[in-house]
């Protein structure tokens, strides 16, 4: 009996742990030889489904290879954010929320987390370049009938921009970077250790600009970084364009992320819990000063929090996600009105509310399912109190419910699956 | 900032008043008499010497004369009569106990060192300041080229292995670091003698110039310095690369996993931008203020190093003062080393506030 492999239990023996390491080794080492490839732009060059969206994810699988075994952090996960539109992500901590943010900026720490499978297209903005690959400068006539290089408002240099489709999960890593910081910027959770603490925030609000616009002065740099400053509301940019980030408090330290990530104009923005690490009064400037950001940009947000108030206060459209799957989609509405998965509808439960008498909080029993060992009926199983007799069989596959609503139970098996 | 500095100034002279005060107790606890040892060889050599010269010997060098050479001194005069000298002597030696005149001796020395004067070291018969200049250069250009060298190689190697981390590159670049670690210089010195001096004959096996070296030309010059000084300097950085590399790939981890560093790749910095200016600037930190407390170091001389080379170096020279007794040189040394480190804390404290705006003296 002491030889039967017990799998409940989280004790591995050296031997197990030695041919789990051996096996991860493999395909870690194939994943980060694709991560560090050259590769022509064609190999990642694609065409989106649908020319609204902004950013589409399909079936994406990123996983960690930890010696215990292989962490689903996101298990087929697909979405897609519409064009200047704000998306909210929803789903309890360790659901996978920030490594699919993670996943679309390719901040993955490596060699452990990697895009396993799955495309992530973007409609990127780019240069367009002649035949040295040099960008081609747009002109425009001023007042005195002059052709002249075009600037923006805070008179950094423009240039030719043409629309391509990248898929960033088959992108090698040394191409990942005009995508960075300039087409998708991201927001982080910690204010407080985000910032690099040697330098001044004027050096690091300046290094976007500089790395992203070809001939970007200084004095360019300069001026779109307070300009940036100012538009999130920061009384008195030029001295704290000067300060080093201890000076700062933690809510005026997430302004200036939030400024940072704004300095290239992006096309899409990702909010990692912008709010968490803040306190309350805070909170509610951050989420303002959002609120005004959205109509300001032109762009879209992906906001990612555990805060459903935020969420009904922000989004258009609400993604929630459940032990690495997408379990509910559609829009705000929808989701808020007409809650269709069980955990969502416990979700909104939980949510504590002024009007309601009850003494307690109601709260979902029992715990996410292992992450190593994920059963192959719905990972809710255990915890929903709505099952059938279904729900032991394979896992629930996306049902549309309304053009825009889509759930995956097996409460709603007789609507048509996609 | 001046206040600042003034203030921890003030304090160093407390510091070292401690220093030389538990210094100098060690030493005269010490069990070697450079008098002693003089006498000695001298009686082998077929002298006797009688009680009364030495303690004239004693007394010409400073020292406080041994009860039992005391004993005999009085004995001797007793028996050659020479009553009115035992009196003069009784009344000047007094009977003080040990520590008593342990601590004349300290006040004796500190009363000189206030006016500059180190005395003259026993061993060498020189101005200890002149004897510790003749014999430093060597011992300072081993140490400050190795040390050079040293975070030259060891710093891109912490680099590359912290980046690389549990790569090949990682693991080959640790063992051979602990094995540098690990090995004694005596024994790694004479690995390296054997191999390159006496198999290979590119250099010399020991002693810092030729015979000839007066004959030869200025550059002629340099690569006979250069030919007796590569295996010493050699030996020194393969020894002392282990821990630095080690502290920069630790320091260069840590700051590679935080969350500032997630933000410069965020804002679309190529990784070599990331690793040298943002990574690299928060490693510098711990890096620059070892380097201030490295200043004794580099005056301190290789005491085994200089042995296996037969080097005229400062540490050859302080050790074998030490085993001869020679107080002075001991305790001029020994002060030059605890004052050069006083300045190096301060200087590294000082250091703190250059590099990392976070920290403000007052």
């Amino acid at each position: 009996m002491c030889a039967k492999k017990n799998t409940n239990t989280n004790y591995l023996s050296n031997k197990e742990i030695r041919a789990i390491a051996k096996a991860n080794r493999k395909v870690m080492n194939a994943l980060e030889k694709k991560k560090y490839r050259k590769a022509d732009e064609s190999e990642f060059t694609t065409q989106m489904k649908d020319s609204k969206n902004i950013l589409e994810i399909e079936d994406l699988n990123t996983y960690f290879f930890t010696d215990q075994g292989v962490v689903k952090a996101v298990n087929g996960v697909s979405f897609e954010v519409p064009e200047n539109s704000t998306v909210g992500i929803v789903g309890e901590s360790g659901c996978g929320k920030s490594v699919t943010s993670m996943s679309v900026m390719r901040l993955l720490q490596g060699p452990q987390g990697q895009i396993v499978s799955g495309s992530i297209r973007f409609k990127s903005l780019e240069y367009c370049r002649d035949e040295k690959g040099r960008p081609i400068p747009a002109y425009t006539v001023d007042e005195n009938g002059n052709t002249v290089q075009a600037v923006n408002e805070s008179g950094v240099a423009q240039y030719e921009m043409e629309e391509k489709v990248y898929d960033i999960a088959q992108m090698p890593i040394r191409d990942i970077h005009r995508i960075r910081g300039r087409q998708i910027s991201m927001i982080f959770q910690e204010p407080m250790t985000s910032l690099n603490p040697i330098f001044t925030i004027g050096d690091q609000l300046d290094e976007v600009t500089f790395i992203h616009n070809p001939g970007a002065t200084k004095e360019m740099a300069k001026k779109r970084s307070l300009d940036m400053l100012g538009l999130v509301g920061i009384a008195a940019p030029e001295r704290v364009y000067k300060s080093y980030p201890h000076e700062l408090s933690g809510g005026m330290r997430q302004r200036v992320m939030i400024s940072m990530a704004l300095a290239c104009d992006p096309r899409l923005i990702i909010a990692d819990e912008p709010t968490t690490a803040l306190d309350v009064t805070i909170q509610a400037q951050i989420l303002d000063l959002f609120r005004d950001l959205k109509h300001k940009i032109n762009g879209s947000i992906l906001l990612i929090t555990h805060d459903l108030g935020v969420i009904a206060e922000m989004a258009d459209y609400v993604v929630v996600m459940y032990a690495g799957k997408v379990i509910e989609r559609g829009t705000v509405q929808e989701i808020f009105h007409n809650p269709m998965h069980p955990y969502t509808i416990g979700l909104q439960k939980s949510k504590p509310t002024m009007d309601s008498d009850e003494d307690t909080l109601f709260n979902i029993p029992g715990n996410v399912p292992n992450p190593v060992n994920m059963p192959n009926h719905c990972f809710f199983k255990e915890r929903c109190s709505m099952c059938t007799r279904k729900c032991s069989g394979e896992y629930p596959g996306m049902i549309q419910v309304s053009p825009t609503h889509f759930v995956a139970c097996h409460l709603y098996d007789e609507k048509e699956e996609v | 900032m001046l206040k600042y500095i003034l203030k921890r100034l003030g304090l160093s002279i407390l510091i070292l008043l401690g220093v030389s005060l538990i210094l100098y107790f060690l030493i005269r606890c010490m069990p070697v008499d450079f008098i002693r040892s003089k006498i000695d060889a001298m009686n082998q050599g077929g002298a006797t010497i009688k009680p009364d010269a030495q303690v004239t010997m004693y007394t010409s060098y400073g020292l406080d004369v041994p009860e039992d050479v005391v004993e005999e001194y009085r004995n001797q005069l007793k028996t050659e009569g020479r009553l009115e000298e035992l009196d003069k002597f009784n009344k000047e030696y007094g009977n003080d106990s040990g520590f008593v005149k342990m601590l004349k001796g300290y006040l004796g020395w500190l009363g000189k060192i206030c006016r500059l004067d180190f005395g003259k070291s026993f061993k060498y018969g020189d101005n200890v300041v002149n004897v510790i200049k003749d014999n430093m250069g060597v011992s300072f250009a081993i140490a400050l080229i190795a040390t050079i060298f040293e975070f030259l190689i060891a710093i891109p190697l912490g680099i590359t292995a912290a980046t690389h981390q549990y790569s090949i590159r990682d693991y080959i670049v640790t063992i051979l670091v602990m094995i540098g670690i690990s090995l004694p210089a005596f024994f790694f010195g004479q690995v390296l003698k054997n191999l390159l001096a006496m198999k290979l004959g590119w250099f010399y096996p020991s002693g810092l110039v030729n015979a000839a070296v007066s004959g030869m030309t200025f550059w002629e010059q340099i690569v006979d310095y250069f030919r007796h000084l590569f295996i010493p300097i050699l030996t020194v950085v393969i020894l002392s690369i282990g821990g630095r590399m080690r502290m920069t790939r630790t320091n260069m981890l840590e700051v590679m996993n935080s969350d500032y560093i997630r933000t410069a790749r965020a804002k679309g910095l190529k990784e070599k931008t990331v690793i040298y200016k943002h990574a690299f600037r928060n490693t510098l930190i711990p890096l620059v203020t070892s380097l201030a407390g490295l200043l004794p170091s580099l005056f301190s001389g290789a005491i085994i190093t200089e042995q296996v080379f037969d080097l005229p170096g400062i540490g050859n020279i302080a050790l074998q003062a030490m085993s001869a007794g020679d107080i002075p040189f001991i305790m001029g040394y020994n002060m030059f080393l605890a004052l050069l480190s006083v300045i190096g804390v301060l200087l590294s404290d000082l250091m703190y506030a250059v590099v990392d705006p976070r920290v403000k003296l007052s």
